[in-house]
């Protein structure tokens, strides 16, 4: 009589470690990395990989149980692999779903002028922060400002 | 903007005064200036009054469901023409100092 020998289910440790790799490639921003406008497309990349691998390991795992061995364990890691790929397709989305720029000034047009407060509370104009270089008088006049719009809170 | 005040000095040595904005108050702006050690200016628009006129709002973008600013950057001379700008179409993707610097090392 032929013993039955059953199959270690590779599959769902590899859609495991895509999915991790998904997750991480979110916290690569942190260190600010030179290629960082590739690091949401690997993501999302490696999240749908993730979810294809996890589909042919719960395949195996739920249909050929006979052949592959640890179906409770397949489900289990199915459910966290499903939350880390889940997280970094939400994150995907959201990172990305800012409202379009097309009426915003463009290059050769006129920046419109304002006066706002600084973080001492003093207002100032785009006159006055054209006038003179801050925190070292010596400095000559600025020739042209970088305005940075950030989302805030932080 | 970290990488930004690492750079000050060769943003300085261009000519150019880089300037952050968004809707924190002055209070939460001197907050981060202090934690950070950033020593570049930051100001304050609140009401969102300054990003809506520069069309950059982004309603219902901030955590409690504020309207806040998209990220952008825009390089301005001093006949306030833009030289130069950068919409980011992710948040985690903004213009690097590096970036910035050549796009600045370019005027005249």
């Amino acid at each position: 009589m032929a013993e039955v020998i059953t199959r270690w289910n590779s599959a769902v440790w590899l859609a495991l470690l895509l999915a991790m790799g998904a997750l991480a490639a979110n916290f690569a921003f942190f260190v600010n990395p030179p290629l960082q406008a590739a690091l949401p497309w690997l993501s999302l990349l490696l999240a749908i990989a993730a979810l294809v691998v996890l589909a042919i390991g719960l395949r195996r795992a739920l249909f050929h149980g006979q052949v592959y061995r640890g179906k409770v364990s397949s489900i289990v890691l199915g459910v966290l692999i499903l939350m880390f790929a889940g997280a970094s397709l939400f994150v995907f989305y959201h990172a990305r779903a800012l409202p379009n720029s097309t009426a915003a000034p463009q290059v050769g047009q006129q920046a419109p002028d304002f006066t706002l407060a600084d973080s001492s509370g003093q207002f100032v104009s785009l006159e006055n922060l054209f006038a003179s270089a801050p925190n070292d008088p010596s400095l000559p006049a600025p020739k042209a400002l970088l305005l940075i719009f950030y989302r805030g809170y932080w | 903007m970290r990488g930004l005040e690492k750079r000050l000095r060769e943003f300085q040595a261009v000519g150019v005064r880089p300037v952050a904005i968004s809707v924190d108050p002055p209070a939460v702006s001197l907050d981060l200036s202090k934690k950070a050690g950033y020593t570049f200016t930051i100001l304050s628009d609140p009401d969102a009054t300054v990003i809506r006129r520069y069309h950059l709002l982004h309603v219902d973008g901030g955590p409690d469901g504020r309207d806040i600013a998209r990220p952008a950057e825009f390089l301005i001379d001093r006949e306030k023409t833009v030289r130069w700008a950068n919409f980011a179409e992710d948040v985690r993707v903004r213009a690097r100092a590096d970036e910035m610097l050549a796009a600045a090392s370019q005027l005249h």
